[in-house]
């Protein structure tokens, strides 16, 4: 077992190797996996303290159109829900 | 809208992709580490030592690759305004800047008991050095600029002029007198190591691809949310001035 550890007198260039691909890896997996989690976190903030303009606007338009023109809200309601979500 | 339309069908094919990739990487990186350091044999003239390639060659092929994918994307991205590739080149380059950083020391650790040095001055060595600089030159680049589509094409920019690294870096052992040993797997007429030892490299170098494109697409996806959020922030800011 020590044999193994000692690598023939190069341990301190092989383990140390080895050591540093685990720290590099890890750590740039690390880093992406909480750059995911903290840009998530955000989006998600901004999307509860202001509602989709989009949505909003379209909620008025419905309001106004409601009584006359059925078919004008018609037309802007498959525009609106666009592929941003 | 068309803009987010290939972004959309990517995450949905990334997401079925991703727990492939990462499971392949684990179960590789436990094979090939299994392989690399208890399995295979030591080298009759470098010893133990010969571990070491098992991490610098992988490291080193993946700095290469990514690179030139790298390149490929901001080629796609300048003429065909592609909206992905500048988000692939954003997202690849500090994992190529990673596997660059490991090659290089990782050499350097094989060098200092094998050649006698830490580092030569030489062809191969110095290109893979520059590399190293293109990678952290675009990453200040891309982020240099208050605007990000400026920003983006110096970047794609200065991806494709360093391109030329590249041939440099690969044939760099037949074109100048070097320290470095030629190459002994991608080379005419076929592997010149034994199976004993390219089996391993072989699982390593799949490891690494895996943990490449799972760690990469896990990056992607943070680089979208990023830009929705700008996005909505410039919408915000809109209709805040209406």
């Amino acid at each position: 077992m020590s044999e193994f550890f000692a690598m023939g007198g190069h341990a301190a260039y092989i383990w140390s190797s080895y050591g540093l691909a685990a720290l590099v890896l890890l750590a740039l997996l690390l880093v992406s996996l909480r750059g995911l989690r903290r840009q998530q976190a955000l989006l998600a903030a901004l999307e509860t303290a202001h509602p989709s303009r989009r949505r909003r606007r379209q909620t008025a338009e419905e309001g106004l159109a409601a009584p006359g023109a059925p078919a004008r809200s018609g037309a802007h309601a498959p525009a609106g829900e666009g592929g941003l979500s | 809208m068309h803009r987010f339309a290939n972004p959309a069908r990517f995450l949905r094919l990334a997401a079925l992709i991703l727990p492939w990739a990462a499971g392949l990487a684990v179960v590789c990186f436990a094979a090939g580490l299994y392989m690399a350091l208890l399995d295979s044999p030591a080298d009759y003239q470098q010893g133990q030592t010969v571990r070491i390639m098992y991490i610098h060659v992988p490291a080193a092929w993946m700095a290469m690759f990514v690179y030139t994918s790298m390149a490929v994307a901001a080629a796609t991205a300048l003429v065909w305004k592609h909206p992905l590739a500048e988000v692939y080149a954003r997202a690849a380059a500090p994992l190529g800047a990673g596997f660059t950083l490991l090659c290089l020391v990782t050499g350097s650790l094989w060098g200092a008991p094998m050649w006698g040095t830490w580092w030569v001055w030489d062809a191969r060595l110095t290109s893979m050095l520059i590399l190293f600089f293109l990678y952290l030159g675009f990453m200040a680049l891309v982020n240099a600029f208050d605007d990000p589509e400026r920003g983006n094409r110096a970047g794609c920019i200065l991806l494709l002029v360093g391109v030329v690294n590249i041939p440099i870096i690969k044939f760099s052992v037949d074109w100048w007198n070097t320290l470095h040993q030629p190459a002994s797997v991608f080379r005419m007429g076929g592997p010149s190591i034994h199976p004993d030892m390219l089996w391993p490299l072989a699982v390593m170098a799949i490891a690494f691809k895996a943990y490449f494109v799972a760690v990469v697409i896990v990056r992607i996806r943070s680089e979208l949310v990023a830009r929705k959020i700008q996005a909505l922030r410039l919408t915000q800011v809109a209709s805040a001035a209406e």
